[in-house]
C-alpha cells in the first residue's frame, strides 16, 4: 500500500518544510487570482496558448470521425437512394413553404412601410460544429470550431433550428467559446409573443432552466407563453424563439414574480449549430462582458 | 528525466482528454476531475516523483486551459497535496475502505476549496448535487484499482 518508509526516510530534511512551501504557494495563488480578477489577463494567455489544445480537439473528434467514415463507407446504395428521395421531397415541401413565407414577408414589409416602421433585416448564418463542452460546474460553456478564421466576433448570437442557444463570448484563432443561455451570467432581452410584454431573462446555471426577472406579481403571463428576442439591443435579431414559460409563482411575500422558463432550443443535444453573422442592422454588436453583474 | 516519467505525462494527457467528456445522469453533472485523480494516484504510487510545486504547476496549466481565474486550480491542487501529505503518516490506512474514505475526503476538500473561490468572486452556488462528483471520483478509483496496472502495492 503506501510506502511510508519512503516518506519518512528523510531524516535530515533539507530545504523548506511542507507548511512553509504550502504557505508560499497559497500566497502566490491568491495574488495571481487577485490580479486576474482585476485585469482579466487569463484571456490573453489563453489566446496565445490556444494552439496547444488543438491535438485534444482532434483526439476528441476522432471517434466521431471514425463513425462517420465507416457509416458512409458501408451505407448501401438503396439506403442512399431512399434518403436522396426523401431529401428531394423535403426540399420541395420547404420551397413551397418558402413561397408562402416570401409572400407574407413582402406583405409584412409593405404594411410596415405604410405604418412607417423600420424594417427588420434578415440575417445570415454560418454552420459550426461543437467540439466539446467545458468541464466546469460553475460555467455553462461550449467550444465550437471556427473562430477568427471564419470572422466570428465576441457577441454574435448562436442558434439552432428551433431557437436561441447562446452567445459567442471568446474568439480564438480556430475555435470559439459559446456561453449558453442557461449560464448564470447570460441575459437576453425578450418579448412575450402573446402580448408583446418586454422583459429580460437570466440563466439559472444549474438546472437547464432560465428565469424572467423583475416582473411584478400581477404581470400578464400564462404557462406556455413563448418568449422571443425583442431585437432592441441590436445584438440578437428580432423574433428568435428563446424559451417557453413552464412555471409561475406569484407569491405575494415577494415583490417580484418568480417565472421559470424552459429554453426552446435543445441546448445539450446537438452536434451542429448556426452562428448569426452580423448584417447592416446588427453590426454594432457589443462584445460579451464577462463581468456583467459586477 | 522525461523518459523516466513517461507514464506520468501520458496518464496526465489521457486525464486531460477525459476531463473534456461529460458524465451526466438525470441532468446532473457527475464528471470528476480526472487530472486530480491521476495526481493523487501518483502521490501514492511514486511519492518521490510528485511534490507540492508539481501539483501547483499542473494546476496552473489546467487553469490556462479551462479555469475561470488564473490560479484557482493551482491553489486547489496545492491544498489537496498539502492535506494528503499532512495526514498520510498521521492516520492508519490499514484497509481498502479506510483509504477510499481518505480519497473521498481529499476530493471533497478540493471541491469545497473550488466552491469557496467561485462563491467569493461570483456569488454563485451550483447546488448540492455538485458534491456528487467526489463520490463518482471514489467509485472510479475503486473500479480502476481492480485492474493490475493500477495496483498500488507491488
Amino acid at each position: 500500500m503506501i510506502k511510508s518508509h519512503e516518506r519518512s526516510s528523510k531524516l535530515f530534511n533539507k530545504g523548506p518544510s511542507l507548511l512553509s512551501k504550502f504557505l508560499l504557494i497559497f500566497f502566490i495563488s491568491i495574488v495571481l487570482m487577485g490580479i486576474d480578477f482585476r485585469f482579466h489577463y487569463l484571456k490573453d494567455i489563453r489566446q496565445a496558448t490556444n494552439f496547444l489544445s488543438k491535438p485534444f480537439h482532434v483526439a476528441l473528434n476522432f471517434p466521431n470521425t471514425i463513425y462517420t467514415f465507416t457509416t458512409q463507407h458501408f451505407s448501401n446504395q438503396s439506403h442512399l437512394i431512399h434518403e436522396n428521395e426523401q431529401l428531394k421531397l423535403d426540399i420541395d415541401r420547404l420551397k413551397a413553404d418558402l413561397q408562402s413565407l416570401e409572400f407574407l414577408d413582402q406583405e409584412n414589409n409593405q404594411l410596415k412601410n405604410l405604418l412607417e416602421v423600420k424594417n427588420s433585416k434578415k440575417f445570415k448564418t454560418e454552420a459550426v460544429s461543437i467540439i466539446y463542452s467545458r468541464f466546469d460546474p460553475f460555467n455553462q460553456k461550449i467550444i465550437i470550431d471556427g473562430g477568427q478564421n471564419k470572422n466570428f466576433q465576441a457577441g454574435q448570437p448562436v442558434i439552432d433550428a428551433l431557437g436561441l442557444v447562446g452567445q459567442i463570448s471568446n474568439v480564438f484563432p480556430e475555435t470559439s467559446e459559446v456561453t449558453l443561455l442557461i449560464d448564470k451570467k447570460m441575459s437576453v432581452p425578450i418579448q412575450i409573443q402573446r402580448n408583446g410584454l418586454r422583459a429580460i431573462t437570466n440563466g439559472n446555471g444549474q438546472n437547464e432552466m432560465i428565469s424572467l426577472s423583475y416582473l411584478p406579481n400581477s404581470v400578464d403571463v400564462i404557462q406556455g407563453d413563448i418568449l422571443r428576442t425583442s431585437g432592441i439591443d441590436t445584438i440578437y435579431p428580432e423574433g428568435l424563439a428563446v424559451a417557453e414559460i413552464v412555471e409561475i409563482n406569484n407569491d405575494p411575500k415577494f415583490s417580484f414574480a418568480k417565472i421559470i422558463c424552459k429554453p426552446i432550443a435543445s441546448i445539450r443535444n446537438h452536434s451542429h449549430l448556426l452562428v448569426v453573422m452580423p448584417t447592416s442592422t446588427l453590426n454594432n454588436s457589443i462584445p460579451f462582458k464577462n463581468d456583467q453583474k459586477k | 528525466m522525461i523518459k523516466k516519467n513517461k507514464s506520468f505525462i501520458i496518464s496526465l494527457l489521457i486525464a486531460a482528454l477525459l476531463n473534456l467528456i461529460q458524465i451526466k445522469i438525470f441532468n446532473i453533472d457527475l464528471t470528476p476531475d480526472f487530472i486530480l485523480l491521476t495526481l493523487i494516484f501518483y502521490f501514492f504510487k511514486s511519492p518521490a516523483l510528485v511534490t507540492i510545486s508539481l501539483f501547483w504547476f499542473i494546476g496552473l496549466i489546467v487553469d490556462i486551459f479551462m479555469g475561470d481565474l488564473l490560479g484557482q486550480y493551482a491553489l486547489t491542487y496545492a491544498c489537496c497535496y498539502f492535506l494528503a501529505q499532512y495526514f498520510v503518516n498521521k492516520i492508519l490506512l490499514n484497509n481498502k475502505y479506510q483509504k477510499l474514505l481518505y480519497i473521498f475526503l481529499i476530493f471533497l476538500s478540493a471541491q469545497i476549496i473550488m466552491l469557496m473561490i467561485n462563491v467569493m468572486h461570483d456569488l454563485y452556488y451550483p447546488g448540492a448535487s455538485y458534491f456528487l462528483q467526489s463520490i463518482t471520483a471514489v467509485i472510479i478509483w475503486h473500479a480502476l484499482s481492480k485492474f493490475k496496472i493500477f495496483k498500488l502495492d507491488h
